[in-house]
């Protein structure tokens, strides 16, 4: 299966990024729960594009472990003001923006691999993976 | 003296036809490489899997034959750099003579002239993919079994029962969890009663997954009623430090199930024989 | 209106049938308060059914609205709720709060009748 690749300008494309990325995770044969977890994860991480960057993208890929073990690769990324504080936006209620509190410690729990970079000024990149159970 | 020295030339002859018989019956590919991984010899073994001919291999790029060539060239160097490898599975997938995949594990070393200098490497190739099927359909057996030994039970209407039994990890505390809750919203039952008599340990992943799978339960809708807590799962639960108000825990399964009723206001009482 | 609110005798059903932008969110929970205070309803129910994600700003605009809904004098109950949503939900440590929930919309008007029985005896049980 092929990569994808969406740029997040809208609200609506929180929508529609969640859409695709579910229909890769079913694709895929990931359970009803994961794609759920996924479709949510890739929801939060969008939302934050839109609202703290007004724009980024988002980047779909199957990977394969060592193991030969499928997963599904999401990359998010922004140009917005970046994270200055990556720790305390990291912990639970922690919010700068409309109800984003859960937002990123919430989508960390939901995903098997987690990693944030940020540079204040130049953006946020997230990237998560799940693999198949 | 010219009769003997004939005779060990032939026993020698007749040594390299035998060993190199061996090399040709093997069912496995045999293959020699040099130390830009170009080939140097092959087995029939070899030319047969790959349908290329012996002329058209020797003298080839080891990668080529490959799906993922990069790596193909990367467990070559590997041979090289350690000197002997085994059972490589580097993920390596050889393409057949019908164009199919094969998957495959290198077994390979390094050999030396008579100055111990490092000529090539030789290697063994072997085709898995048997053993990957064999060892596929143990994990699809094994899911199977991990649906089998979760069964959520409807025992009574808007009563669901799971019982656990056995060791529970954290792939069959997932699984009993998502049964659980697809079962609450299928049989529409307002309470569930998770019965973990036959659990003998409980770990504290496990007993998180307990406590999600109440809190879900609550937000769909249904109360969640535990049974059958032995004083180590108690423990666990308690050192996990997490919300418990919302589990109603009972010591044994038909005082769970009292419970249950009690709760959607059924009450069972005696016939007085009639 | 974003989602069609009905009415049937004095309470309001709402199902939420297509996914909501943020935006589209908090319209929803304007429109549900303003037709709450118009029809003097008694109770509300929120239906999911269809919602395949609900991420953290749409739970939070869920209970916001039962809340605000029960500020008001009235009584809500948010029905439907997918398993898979529900596990999410509690994995990224988040819930709908204290608000009451039902299986289904039957589930969720016997709910809301008993609710009528124990007056002012708060949500859920």
């Amino acid at each position: 299966m092929e990569a994808r690749k969406m740029a997040i300008l809208r609200e609506e494309d929180v929508i529609l990024a969640r859409q695709l990325v579910r229909k890769m995770a079913a694709d895929m044969t990931f359970n009803l729960v994961d794609q759920t977890r996924l479709a949510t994860a890739v929801s939060e991480l969008t939302r934050n594009a839109v609202e703290y960057a007004r724009s980024g993208d988002i980047r779909m890929e199957p990977v394969k472990n060592r193991l030969r073990r499928e997963g599904l690769k999401i990359v998010v990324s922004d140009n917005g003001p970046g994270i200055a504080d990556i720790e305390q936006a990291m912990t639970m209620g922690f919010t700068t923006s409309n109800g984003l509190g859960a937002g990123l410690p919430g989508t960390r729990q939901l995903v098997d691999e987690f990693d944030i970079r940020s540079t204040s000024g130049s953006g946020t990149t997230v990237t998560i993976v799940m693999w198949k159970r | 003296m010219a009769k003997k020295r004939k005779s060990t030339e032939e026993e020698l002859r007749e040594l390299h036809r035998y060993t190199r018989s061996l090399i040709e019956a093997s069912p496995d590919m045999m293959v020699t490489f040099d130390r830009d991984s170009l080939i140097m010899d092959v087995n029939q073994e070899t030319v047969d899997m790959t349908g290329v001919s012996r002329e058209k291999l020797i003298g080839s790029p080891f990668k080529q034959y490959f799906t993922d060539p990069e790596t193909a060239h990367q467990a070559a160097m590997l041979v090289f750099e350690q000197e002997k490898v085994k059972d490589l599975e580097l993920e390596l997938e050889l393409i057949d003579h019908k164009g199919d995949h094969i998957p495959v594990a290198l077994n390979a070393s390094v050999y030396r002239d008579a100055a111990g200098k490092v000529v090539g490497a030789f290697a063994i190739i072997r085709d898995i993919s048997k053993r990957k099927k064999a060892i596929e359909e143990v994990q699809r057996q094994q899911g199977e079994i991990l649906e089998l030994s979760t069964p959520a039970l409807r025992v009574w209407e808007g009563v669901v029962l799971v019982p656990l039994i056995g060791t529970i990890d954290t792939r069959r505390a997932q699984q009993v969890m998502e049964n659980l809750l697809e079962r609450i919203v299928s049989t529409e039952s307002e309470v569930a009663i998770l019965d973990i008599a036959g659990v003998p340990t409980m770990d504290t992943k496990v007993a998180q997954h307990l406590v999600i799978t109440a809190q879900a339960a609550a937000m769909l809708g249904a109360k969640t009623i535990i049974t059958g807590v032995s004083p180590s799962s108690a423990q666990t639960m308690t050192k996990l430090g997490l919300d418990l108000s919302r589990l109603t825990c009972k010591g044994s399964l038909s005082a769970g199930i009292r419970e249950a009723l009690d709760m959607l206001s059924l009450k069972v009482v005696e016939s007085n024989g009639e | 209106m974003i989602v069609p609110i009905l009415k049937i005798g004095k309470n309001l059903i709402i199902s939420i049938q297509i996914p909501l932008t943020d935006q589209q969110a908090r319209q929803f929970q304007r429109e549900v308060l303003e037709e709450v205070a118009r029809t003097e309803a008694f109770g509300i129910i929120i239906d999911i059914t269809a919602m395949d994600v609900v991420d953290s700003y749409m739970a939070r605009i869920l209970s916001e609205t039962a809340i605000d809904v029960q500020l008001m004098g009235a009584r809500a109950v948010i029905v439907g709720i997918r398993p898979e949503v529900a596990v999410t939900l509690v994995q990224m440590g988040r819930g709908l709060g204290d608000v009451a929930t039902a299986l289904n919309l039957e589930q969720g008007l016997a709910k809301l009748e008993k609710m009528d029985a124990r007056k002012g005896a708060g949500h859920g049980s």
